[in-house]
């Protein structure tokens, strides 16, 4: 088909104005883009997610207790409402690596000696299952073995119970059960230093003294509500009441399920809100560019209507030159919205175990990608256009009326007036005339830098994290969970091994919490009242002091308990005398992983009727590097140790968390707010330049450099950007905290921080950006053919 | 739609007086309003524009020719009256039958030429050829008005004088029934207007087309079959060279 005339003109009309077209074109592709890159990592996670369950058979709940005879665990199948019932045993282990110092942890689950279809069962990647050879076969955890450099055949030394075991690597496998893994008590997956370790249902009875038994149960349901299970599971929890239930959780609540859904919620809200920003943005800088583009057009439109063009006909004229960015932006937010979903994909891989994890190209996603892309640009310019185009042609021919001719209100103040120089009178009058277009470029700016802000908030509040969890709060190196209660005693013999600055005593307790009809488990931590290596600390970053009865409690559980301090709620202890007593919740402390509790030691073990136990020792240690080596070495020895929390291994963990994956998300969310500003500077700037060319022209006659007239819109940029960027730097703030919000499950509270070096370069970049952007305009300036803009003068 | 029109045979030559008009104004008044002001620019025009002949209308700057122009060509519309053209009641024509009487009966020629300016001489006449339904070819039209050998110059690269020529190639081009003219010389020098007024009057007498002429050049009044003029807002008379 031929190009009618109408399309010539629009293509050269296009080809004019490319500067700003692509402008837009970027934000248009920058909203696109991670509409798509997020909606399709949302989707394949979800897409593995279902296979991965099904090909697994997860579990629909899990029961810890402390010894069952399997034969009452199976029986637990008759009770209605259960499809399928297994049970296993478990246990944490500590590994011996001959190259490692720092110690290396595991958790060791039991599978079926013959594979079978069985709930939670894994798949193989490397190796095989087990055969009928060795007893001692082992099979890893894929990330594990190939962050250790494990391969089929090696030999992994464990100590189990106690005791030096030598197991054989026969396989190593994924499971979805853990496709989040991190070690008890850290935030962040280590993969070398905590895996998973399968053994064969016959050799962890034998090893681990469990005969004929199981400590945990882990089964499907048949259908039924989140209700019906939640009642289930109590019913359930009743009828095994007397083996020691420890915890029981449905798979919303199980760790890694929880993880995964977490991210992928969050996944699909930044999905939803964030490429509005770009998109809006857009179109609203769309629309001033639009509208300055028919208000120059006026005549012709004229000419066109009265050479028989229909309004209709003349309005998609213009319309369509609103689709060229709107296309060009969609198919470049297609290409960039794979790349980037690609790279997400990557980085999922990083955290996530999955079979498999493909960045699918879902068509339909695409197509609505480059819809909305298209779609917003024509919002952007329907307006604008129909407001001309509808004008009788004889009206649109003649030039516009000019604009009323009305002095801005600070005119009226005249002394004020009088001090601002020609040069900022044009400006504030240009500023308050043009209203609209004033507040797009507020918003624009604002908008822009809520963005930065919100990414170096971002930043800082794992910066904090990290300060106040490792530098603050937890001020000890190494904590060493012991298998059992332990005499006080324990706690001298770790004070007299090599490097030892400061052992202090911790007794944990799982306990159940009844407020009313509200129930949660948690762990309560007693502690030394005045610890010198633990420090507690409210919402506003104040020490908080442990009364010497009664708990403090976290925000978070808190409010799911729906307990403010000076209540008091019914605590039961999982371990031991299961004696249900009630105590008072004194205080609220910010806490960072899980739901936490804490308690005075002595306090905490007098309700318990204990003699002075403790199971865990948090230890400080010194910085002489041969004195830790020696102490990590002897360690390794103590007697009924059953995990070993290097503190340490999870800061640097963090740490570098924080300089990989946050360094290259900050750029790019930087990025993509530069895109906001240079595309709204740029395309104000010019449409201003174009209005202004008599006046520049008339600045130039009388002996203005051209500098000095760019100088001009660098001050009106600075104004309209400076004051959209205080705005933002509150909606930025509101939308960190909205963020931080969203990121906080049960397992992670996440706290806002933001340094206020923060905002000053949030302000900093918005100048850096303005100055940036002026330098084009700066160019179009020089070009600007200013005497033909005084000849125009008809 | 503009039904009919066009299939009635016009006599062209003397006597225009004793055939139906093509356009008939009856008491035609425009109003524009300007915030609060009022300003009465036309105030009850009656008027007869037989087909053939070339009608010039005179009057003062600001007397309301180019609005009354506008009103009979459908680029604008009365604030009271009726305007007829080939019978039919143009001032109650629908958007859509505007718009379709614009494109195939009117031809429309501007002071400053209203070309397109990303548009070369001979895509600025395809612009109206591209939908009128009998149109001649684009190179023909400019043939005609002398400028073959410029078909692809941009408006930019023409004079004053060729910038017109194209104009009037674009309105000749899709053959209208009638031609307005609003001051098309109203922007040249002396000797480019003598040319173009020549051209205009040419094209009147080979294509016996209908013109309606604004122009303050007296040139074309001795060749003109009639011309009247417009004060205070109304027609005041004027000369009839052929009727009586
Ligand atoms: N759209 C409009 N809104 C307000 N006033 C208008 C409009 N169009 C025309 N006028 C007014 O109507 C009057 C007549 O205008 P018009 O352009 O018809 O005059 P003219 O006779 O063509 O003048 P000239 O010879 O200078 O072209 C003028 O006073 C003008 O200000
Ligand atoms: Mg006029």
């Amino acid at each position: 088909m031929a190009m009618t005339v109408l399309g010539r003109k629009l293509v050269r009309d296009a080809a004019g104005s490319w500067v700003l077209i692509v402008a837009v074109a970027i934000m248009i592709a920058v909203g696109g883009a991670s509409y798509i890159a997020m909606m399709s990592s949302y989707r394949n996670l979800e897409r593995t997610k279902n296979h991965f369950y099904t090909q697994c058979r997860l579990a629909d709940f899990w029961i810890d207790l402390k010894k069952i005879p399997s034969g009452d665990a199976r029986r637990l199948a008759r009770l209605p409402g259960i499809a399928e019932i297994r049970n296993r045993i478990q246990f944490q282990v500590m590994l011996d690596f001959p190259d490692s110092v720092k110690p290396v942890g595991a958790l060791l689950l039991s599978l079926p000696d013959f594979r079978s279809p069985i709930v939670n069962s894994i798949i193989v990647r490397k190796g095989t299952y087990f055969t009928k050879e060795q007893d001692n076969q082992v099979i890893l955890s894929e990330k594990f073995a190939e962050a250790r450099n494990i391969h089929v055949g090696d030999r992994v030394r464990t100590i189990v119970n106690n005791q030096r075991r030598e197991l054989i690597v026969v396989g190593t496998a994924i499971s979805a059960e853990f496709v989040y893994l991190t070690s008890p008590g850290s935030m962040l997956d280590q993969p070398g230093s905590y895996g998973l370790m399968w053994v064969k249902r016959s050799f962890s009875e034998k090893i681990l003294g469990f005969e004929g038994s199981a400590n945990s149960i882990v089964g499907l349901f048949s259908g039924l509500s989140l209700t019906g299970r939640q009642q289930l599971l109590e019913t359930i929890k009743r009828e095994v009441d007397g083996f020691g239930v420890f915890d029981a959780t449905l798979r919303n609540k199980q760790f890694s399920p929880l993880i995964l859904d977490a991210e992928m919620t969050e996944l699909r809200s930044m999905a939803l809100t964030m490429p509005l920003f770009f998109l809006v943005v857009a179109a609203l800088v769309l629309n001033i560019m639009i509208s300055r583009m028919v208000e120059q057009h006026r005549s012709v439109i004229g000419t066109l209507k009265a050479l028989g063009y229909s309004s209709f006909r003349v309005g998609m004229h213009f319309v369509k030159f609103s689709v060229v960015p709107g296309a060009l932006g969609g198919v470049l937010g297609c290409i960039l919205g794979w790349v980037l979903g690609s790279v997400m994909v990557e980085m999922y891989l990083l955290y996530f175990s999955f079979p498999r994890l493909e960045n699918i190209i879902y068509p339909g996603l695409y197509l609505a990608g480059l819809c909305v892309s298209i779609g917003s640009c024509v919002a952007g310019a329907m307006k604008a256009v129909w407001r001309v185009v509808r004008l009788e042609p004889a009206e649109a021919m003649r030039p516009a009326p000019p604009p009323v001719q009305r002095s801005v209100l600070v005119e009226k103040f005249t002394g004020l007036w009088q001090l601002l120089d020609v040069q900022w009178q044009m400006i504030v009058r240009g500023v308050l005339r043009n209203k609209g277009r004033t507040a797009i470029s507020v918003f624009a700016a604002a908008t822009g830098s809520a963005i930065v802000l919100l990414t170096f908030g971002f930043v800082d509040s794992l910066d904090g994290l990290i300060e106040t969890q490792f530098s603050k709060a937890m001020r000890s190196d190494i904590h060493l969970f012991f298998g059992d209660e332990m005499p006080y005693e324990t706690l001298d013999d770790v004070r007299r091994f090599p490097g030892v600055l400061q052992a202090e005593p911790v007794l944990n307790v799982g306990c159940s919490l009844k407020n009313g009809s509200r129930k949660e488990s948690a762990n309560v931590a007693g502690i030394r009242p005045s610890s010198d290596l633990t420090t507690l600390f409210d919402k506003e970053m104040r020490e908080v002091f442990l009364p010497s009865a009664g708990l403090v409690m976290s925000a978070r559980l808190m409010e799911k308990l729906d307990i403010r301090p000076g209540q008091t709620l019914e605590l039961t202890p999982v371990k031991g005398i299961r004696r249900t007593v009630r105590v008072p919740v004194v205080q609220q402390y910010q806490s960072v992983i899980g739901m936490g509790l804490y308690a005075d030691i002595h306090w905490l073990n007098s309700l318990l009727k204990n003699q002075g136990a403790i199971n865990e020792v948090r230890v400080k240690l010194s910085p002489d590097e041969v004195l830790r080596h020696h102490f990590l070495v002897r360690i390794k020895s103590l007697p009924r140790i059953e995990t070993i929390m290097d503190i340490e291994g999870q800061k640097a963990a963090m740490v570098e968390q924080q300089d990989r994956l946050m360094g290259y998300t900050a750029i790019l969310m930087v990025g993509f707010a530069a895109t906001i500003f240079f595309g709204t500077i740029l395309n104000t700037s010019l449409v201003r330049l174009s209005e202004l060319g008599r006046e520049i022209a008339t600045f130039r006659t009388l002996g203005y450099h051209d500098f000095e007239v760019a100088n001009q819109f660098l001050k009106e940029n600075l104004m309209i950007n400076l004051a959209g960027t205080v705005i933002g730097l509150g909606l930025g703030y509101w939308m960190l905290i909205y963020t931080m919000d969203n990121f906080t499950t049960d397992a992670y509270s996440m706290v806002v921080y933001l340094y206020p070096e923060s905002l000053l370069y949030t302000v900093l970049l918005t100048v850096l950006f303005v100055v940036a952007a002026q330098l084009v305009v700066n160019r179009k300036i020089k070009r600007l053919n200013w005497l033909q803009a005084l000849g125009i003068n008809e | 739609m503009a039904d009919g029109i066009g299939e009635e045979m016009i006599m062209p030559g003397a006597g225009f007086k004793n055939v139906a008009p093509l356009v008939r104004l009856e008491n035609v008044c425009r109003t524009f309003f300007m915030g609060e002001v009022e300003v009465k620019v036309i105030r009850g025009v009656d008027l007869e524009i037989y087909a053939g002949e070339l009608l010039i209308i005179h009057g003062e700057s600001g007397s309301g020719k180019s609005t009354l122009l506008n009103m009979i060509g459908g680029i604008d519309r009365p604030s009271s009256g009726i305007i007829f053209f080939n019978g039919n009641e143009l001032t109650a024509y629908s958007e859509k039958e505007l718009t379709e009487f614009r494109r195939n009966q009117v031809g429309f020629i501007f002071q400053f030429y209203n070309l397109i300016p990303s548009l070369t001489a001979v895509e600025n006449v395809r612009v109206a050829t591209e939908i009128a339904t009998n149109p001649m070819d684009e190179a023909e039209a400019l043939e005609l008005v002398g400028l073959g050998d410029r078909l692809d110059y941009f408006p930019s690269q023409l004079s004053g004088g060729q910038q017109q020529r194209v104009a009037i190639a674009r309105a000749l081009a899709k053959r209208p029934r009638l031609m307005l003219c609003d001051e098309p010389t109203g922007a040249l020098d002396h000797e480019t207007t003598e040319k173009i007024l020549q051209l205009l009057h040419r094209i009147n007498k080979e294509t016996e087309t209908t013109m309606v002429m604004i122009t303050h050049s007296s040139a074309l009044l001795a060749v003109s079959d009639r011309s009247v003029t417009l004060s205070d807002g109304k027609i005041s008379g004027g000369r009839h060279r052929r009727a009586g």
